[in-house]
């Protein structure tokens, strides 16, 4: 029998028949397995598919040409099948990324797309866009010494606190330059792709914390940061949209498990709108100001 | 079964789309007022990151370039399959297969495809005013076969790759493929006679409007309504570092912009085409 590894991230125990080095090594019983098998070629009484994936009320599969086919089933198994050799960083950056996204919408959590920093005992989620800066505030936020506890996908369970994901933050070659990081002994994500995993090791909260705030990041083509506390509707649509990868909630119909998780959520959070200009990005200022506005409205 | 209901807006940049999608916008969303700028639908954007992610399930800044052109035909043919309307879509990508038997905007959903060209030299000045680079830099790019949007590696830009190649390229893509029907609008035409060339664009998408309709549309898409929206409003698909989106929109303003030896620079390498489209008269004169 081969040996299997049991780790610990979002909350879940995680027991893997390869290595997933990203994720904290834990013991005990497993709420999820990840497996090395063959998947369905496709799935039956399909409630919605997208490009590569099909989804069912409790199954998900995904196909990432060249690199692997995920299944996602019943919220507590990952199927791998590889079309490349191993299980390499290239097959975990898509199985941490869509297959779990997909899982915790099995799950019934709530995936937030985007990196949370621990601020006054508090979880704050700084969501957007793809490209819009959530993992770069994060990484500036923890080289000014504050804990991190998830990047990329936040996940808030049925207490409404965000869950530690894993210890690290994938940043960009240009970001990394900007916070003087030298990236020479940093992971590529992939080979083709300037991308690096930088370890937040000692930076890393691993306890759930309250969610307290999530921010939405977003930029502008104009001069001068701009702050908004969202309300009602808006503050409702500004959550669901940066849901993480909203059209799986769609597929596997959780839509009820999601509305009802938001309306006990947002009584309980404060969501704001931040915008800053698109360049040039200065962090140490746009850090300071949001801290600033935190302070006074969060 | 494909339906054909995409029609792609396709151009090299400045060359007139903007100014065609929002007459389009307010020519099929009929209201009193003008279509206001900054609500153009994002599902117009064939090149947006935001669309590619939700329909792929993936996230295109975690995939290479050539792995995303592959996999943008099969997001317009889900886009198509969703829709009951037709879909405008806006494209600077020059026309290309993404593998040998696949081009990136797919046929079996193609409507059609209205092409915007502009005399090359008035697409420099405003390029170059628009990006806020000078003449000599844009001149290059614009004479370049690997000329490309968004095509850095060690950052993530606001959307996905657009290979444009130089001017003549882009042109010749669009206009010689066979594979997609193409009305030619040419941005000098389109000022001259907005009403005949809009209205010859509206029939060749087979699109059902009265004359009245059609003046109503172009009246609330005009260059002093689109550019007074900007200066009170701004525009979100401007550049940061250029002053306005809508900035002058006038025929052979490059003359008070470029001088001889620039001109000549462009001319000498995109004669052919600029001939073919009156750009250039029989003694190669510049028309414009």
């Amino acid at each position: 029998m081969s040996r299997t590894h049991t780790y610990k991230a979002f909350g879940l125990n995680i027991r893997s028949e390869f290595e997933i080095p990203e994720f904290l090594s834990s013991e005990g019983d497993s709420d999820v397995e990840i497996m090395l098998d063959k998947v369905p070629e496709k799935l039956k009484e399909i409630t919605k598919q997208g490009v590569r994936y099909q989804a069912t009320r409790n199954e998900f599969l995904l196909t990432v040409d060249q690199i692997a086919k995920f299944y996602v089933s019943n919220g507590n198994k990952i199927t791998v099948e590889l079309l490349k050799d191993q299980a390499d960083k290239e097959v975990r950056l898509f199985l941490l990324g869509s297959a779990m996204g997909a899982l915790f919408v099995q799950r019934g959590l709530l995936p937030v797309h985007g990196s949370t920093i621990k601020l006054n005992d508090k979880a704050t989620i700084f969501t957007g866009l793809s490209g819009v800066g959530k993992s770069t505030i994060a990484a500036h936020f923890v080289q000014q010494g504050f804990l991190a506890l998830a990047d990329d996908i936040s996940v808030v369970n049925e207490e409404l606190q965000v869950v530690p994901g894993f210890p690290s933050l994938k940043i960009w070659d240009d970001v990394l330059q900007k916070l003087r990081v030298n990236n020479e002994l940093l992971n590529q994500i992939r080979p083709n792709i300037k991308k690096f995993q930088l370890p937040i090791t000692e930076q890393y909260f691993t306890e759930p914390l309250p969610l307290g705030n999530i921010v939405i990041l977003n930029t502008k083509n104009s001069p001068g940061f701009e702050f908004e506390e969202l309300t009602g509707i808006k503050k409702f649509n500004a959550i669901k949209s940066n849901t993480y990868r909203y059209r799986f909630v769609h597929g596997l119909e959780k839509q009820q498990d999601h509305f009802q998780l938001l309306n006990k959520l947002l009584p309980k959070i404060k969501v704001f709108r931040v915008t800053r200009p698109q360049a040039p990005l200065t962090l140490e200022e746009f850090g300071a100001y949001i801290l600033n506005k935190l302070k006074q409205h969060g | 079964m494909a339906k054909k209901n995409i029609i792609w807006l396709a151009s090299y940049p400045k060359s007139g789309n903007t100014w065609f999608r929002v007459f389009l916008t307010n020519l099929l969303y009929e209201s009193e007022t003008p279509a206001n700028i900054n609500d153009l639908a994002e599902t117009s954007i064939s090149s947006s990151r935001k669309i590619f992610d939700e329909y792929t399930g993936l996230s295109a800044a975690d995939l290479t370039f050539d792995e995303i052109d592959k996999l943008r035909p099969d997001v317009y043919r889900m886009q198509s399959e969703e829709s009951d309307e037709l879909l405008f879509k806006k494209a600077h990508d020059k026309y290309h297969w993404v593998d040998i038997n696949q081009p990136l905007f797919p046929t079996e959903i193609s409507k059609g495809a209205v092409y915007f060209i502009r005399n090359p030299l008035d697409v420099l000045v405003s390029f170059a005013y628009h990006s806020a680079r000078p003449v000599t830099k844009m001149i290059k790019a614009i004479n370049n076969s690997e000329y490309a949007f968004c095509d850095k590696s060690d950052k993530l830009q606001n959307q996905l790759r657009q290979l444009l190649g130089s001017w003549s390229d882009h042109v010749k893509s669009w206009t010689e493929q066979k594979e997609i029907p193409v009305q030619v609008m040419r941005y000098e035409d389109m000022i001259a006679d907005t009403f005949n060339t809009f209205k010859q664009a509206i029939e060749f998408l087979d699109v059902k409007k009265s004359d009245e309709e059609i003046e109503q549309a172009i009246k609330k898409s005009s260059f002093s309504v689109l550019a007074e929206q900007e200066s009170s409003d701004g525009f979100k698909e401007k550049m940061i570092k250029s002053k306005a989106f809508f900035r002058k929109g006038q025929v052979g303003d490059w003359r008070n912009h470029l001088n001889e030896r620039e001109a000549q620079e462009i001319v000498n390498c995109h004669k052919d085409i600029m001939r073919k489209f009156g750009y250039l008269d029989e003694n190669d004169e510049l028309n414009f």
